[in-house]
């Protein structure tokens, strides 16, 4: 230190004092800002994914025609206008599925991206606030199918068909969104709402090694008598829980949703493999019955060899006791299948197999039905102020190669919904080896949720009584009366002419072999 | 009159007031509007061209809704319990508390330290000591040399236990505060001069300590009962209403019914059910003050 500058007996002047304070003081509030490699620690794998999405996305994108029809569109409504910025509503968590392309759009266009999170489980809420306060803050909403039908009625979103015929995203072809499902969550009497950009399918994860161990194998022969494989109804899956059950070595059968608002997809999903409507042509519930019953009676029976008999379980501890290798077989969301093969979650990376939900044999047909309840689709709010240049934003963020890296964040929420996203390479680092194909095949097997006006009513008083049932405050026979007598009374309210028409309509995207029985 | 309305302290006042009124009379106008007609997003109608429809959403709360006849005894319940045990524990406490002894200040510090958390967090903590594998059933387990694992969280009658000790937990501390400051107005000629007459002290809490805090206590109840009757989160947290509907509290069905289902005007309808129902039970509890007051 130059001596000239401080006093005397070199001891810092004021000044040089101040500066220094300043100039550490400055450093200390910026620091939290920096990313952890910045002090020399490892870059975490949120960093690493951005980055390496980031220099691919840079060159990819300009070779998808969906992505560059809607920016060239956006950049001719954003010319000329000064501080042009769209509002994105996304649930929490989802945002780092927007970010690998989020610059590239506000460069292209010259226009601001704004990000308005929510916890996911008020999506919902604040969705119906804004469709009552009509305050055009968002441009851009994140519509979950189960609500899609009291989102339109409530006139929140735009119908983007004639934008869509205009600038064409290639919904259909093999580029467009899986078939079946897309008709279901993205389209409402006839009329386009929204894209998708998230795809959930409830398929059934195994513990591979377990399945291929030979010792598990003989043992399961001489015990049931059939090989031990991939379960293909639901009587071997149960078979399977109860061999594999080993309380005293705190190893469960299988994990079960049975927390309240968890109930409801397990036992639709059996209920349907039956070849069943849950209604009648009238709207008329068709639950309370032997096959019903049968279902539900299973369901209490099995739930003794899952979760150590725990039926307090959320879904967040399911994942994590299945990825701790602490049971053999779990439903789940293809988030389940990344949480099991991400190192710094799972201690069964490798061993997890992916499989399309068992089903039932039903008059000789193999019936098997995966509930398609969640995801969601990129609505235009039909109080933006700037509709079009909303859709084009759409219509980028979900184009094919585009969207490929959306949904190959593995700490993202959203999954793929395009044909071309299995076939991905970006796509395949995700998720395990082998997911994808058994993905898509599960993804044709998608059972409709309660996709009717008061869908979330229906949902709740299915989801109670069996929750009821579960905890053996209610008979089963009686939670499936309680049940219709509910459902009766939603549909009186909701307006039953108008439920029979989406009923009908949303008969039409049941699986295949599913229709062929149920006639 | 139009002088004192334009004098300078009523327009000070004036804007606040008129922003108060506006936030509290405006809202409940609509509400009154709403619970008195069929209304809900879905109708794609504006609220303001809801239809009416008289009584119809008060006589099917009442006479065609059991699940929010069984929530509102469930809270009556929860507040039965609950406000109880925090009376009769609260009130031990600050009796212990009455003596001078070395650390009383910490030892108060720490004992109304539940107070400070938030509700959600309690109802998280006691989710995680609650479960089938959870702490308490260890002690459980300890004490009765057994393998206790009971699913308290998943039990249609168990379920409200962890509720009502995590409301308990949170808010005994504040009962035990109030009741510290009132045993100190107790006058201390009147104590002395039951213990002069061979009084026992028992017989003084009894007879002269809980008579004169009764007004006390009274209040207390008003406040922590409608506090209770508010309860949601732990609820929401612990068990979000189930098993079934078994722990769904007032304050949980209107969630599911008028958030969750957007069944807006008949929640509107239920609110002012509620509201009666809270206001006739602290007139109820209040009469015997308005009686002393009089007196007074």
């Amino acid at each position: 230190m130059d001596d000239r500058k401080n006093g005397e007996r070199g001891e810092m002047k004021r000044r040089t004092f101040v500066k220094g304070a300043l100039a550490a003081g400055a450093a200390a509030m910026a620091s939290p800002m920096l990313p952890r490699w910045a002090f020399g620690a490892e870059k975490d794998q949120k960093t690493i994914d951005m980055e390496e999405a980031a220099m691919q996305i840079e060159q990819a994108y300009k070779t998808d025609p969906v992505a560059m029809r809607a920016l060239e569109a956006a950049k001719t409504i954003a010319k000329g206008k000064k501080d042009l910025e769209l509002t994105i509503f996304m649930p929490a968590g989802a945002v780092i599925n927007f970010m690998p392309f989020t610059k590239i759009w506000e460069k292209e266009t010259g226009s601001k991206l704004k990000f308005f999170e929510v916890v996911n489980v008020e999506v919902d809420q604040k969705l119906m606030q804004e469709a009552v306060t009509k305050s055009g803050k968002f441009d851009v909403l994140p519509t979950p199918p189960l609500s899609l039908v009291d989102l339109v009625d409530a006139k929140l979103l735009l119908d983007i068909g004639p934008l869509a015929q205009k600038f064409d995203p290639e919904l259909t072809g093999p580029n467009g969104i899986v078939e079946g499902m897309d008709r279901f969550t993205m389209y409402y009497k006839g009329q386009l709402w929204g894209i998708n950009s998230d795809m959930d399918i409830f398929s059934m994860y195994l513990r591979d090694d377990m399945l291929n161990d030979p010792k598990n194998k003989e043992a399961f022969q001489k015990k049931y008598g059939y090989p031990l494989d991939t379960p293909k109804v639901y009587k071997q899956l149960f078979d399977q829980i109860k061999f594999f059950d080993d309380p005293k070595a705190g190893f469960a059968g299988g994990f079960a949703y049975r927390k309240r608002a968890l109930c409801w997809m397990g036992w639709l999903q059996q209920f349907a493999s039956n070849g069943l409507w849950m209604f009648d042509e009238n709207m008329k519930p068709n639950i309370d019955n032997e096959v019903g019953l049968k279902v539900l009676e299973e369901q209490v029976e099995i739930q003794d060899y899952c979760n150590y008999k725990t039926k307090s379980y959320n879904w967040n501890d399911i994942y994590k006791n299945f990825a701790a290798g602490k049971g053999y077989t779990a439903f789940g969301w293809p988030s389940l299948g990344k949480y099991a093969n991400a190192p710094n979650t799972s201690k069964v990376i490798g061993k997890v197999r992916t499989a399309v939900p068992c089903g039932t044999e039903v008059k000789g047909t193999l019936v098997q039905c995966a509930q398609a309840s969640l995801g969601r689709c990129l609505s235009v709010s039909n109080y933006s102020k700037n509709p079009e240049f909303a859709y084009c934003y759409i219509q980028f963020a979900t184009a094919p190669i585009v969207s490929a890296f959306a949904v190959s964040k593995a700490t993202g929420l959203f999954d793929c919904y395009r044909k071309s996203h299995f076939t991905n390479p970006v796509v395949e680092k995700a998720y395990p080896a082998g997911m994808l194909p058994v993905l898509q095949e599960t993804m044709k097997a998608a059972v409709p949720g309660f996709f009717l006006r008061g869908g979330k009513e229906y949902k709740d008083a299915l989801d109670a009584q069996l929750n009821a049932a579960y905890a053996g405050a209610t008979k089963p026979k009686d939670a499936l009366k309680n049940i219709s007598e509910e459902w009766e009374k939603i549909t009186e309210r909701q307006g039953r002419e108008g439920q029979i028409a989406r009923w009908k309509e949303l008969r039409e995207y049941y699986p295949a072999a599913f229709k062929k029985v149920a006639g | 009159m139009w002088k004192k309305l334009t004098s300078l302290p009523v327009l000070m006042v004036a804007p606040v007031q008129l922003l108060i009124w506006f936030m509290v009379i405006f809202p409940t106008i609509v509400l009154v509007w709403l619970a008195f007609c069929y209304w809900t997003p879905q109708t794609g109608k504006s609220w303001w061209h809801a239809d009416w429809t008289w009584f119809h959403n008060f006589y099917e709360l009442i006479f065609d809704d059991p699940r929010f006849i069984w929530s509102i005894v469930r809270t009556i319940i929860i507040f039965g319990v609950c406000m109880s045990v925090e009376l009769v524990a609260g009130m031990i406490m600050a009796l212990l508390f009455q003596t001078k002894f070395f650390g009383k200040k910490l030892l108060v510090s720490i004992l109304i330290a539940p107070m400070m958390v938030i509700p959600l967090v309690i109802g998280q903590s006691f989710y995680m000591l609650f479960l089938a594998q959870g702490p308490i059933n260890q002690v459980i387990s300890w004490l009765t040399f057994s393998n206790f694992q009971f699913d308290w969280l998943s039990h249609p009658i168990w379920a409200m236990v962890p509720i009502m000790l995590g409301e308990i937990w949170n808010w005994t501390p504040l009962v035990f505060l109030i009741f510290m400051s009132g045993l100190t107005t107790v006058p201390e000629n009147q104590i002395r001069a039951a213990q002069g007459l061979g009084a026992t002290p028992t017989q003084i809490f009894f007879r002269i300590s809980l008579p004169i805090l009764k007004p006390l206590i009274l209040l207390v109840v008003v406040i922590r009962g409608m506090e209770i009757f508010k309860i949601f989160d732990l609820v929401f947290v612990l068990t979000r209403g189930g098993p079934g509907n078994s722990t769904e509290t007032i304050t949980m069905y209107m969630y599911n019914v008028g958030i969750e289902y957007m069944r807006v005007s008949y929640i509107a309808a239920s609110a002012f059910i509620v509201l009666a129902l809270v206001v006739i039970g602290a007139v109820r509890i209040l009469k015997p003050l308005q009686y002393q007051l009089l007196e007074d």
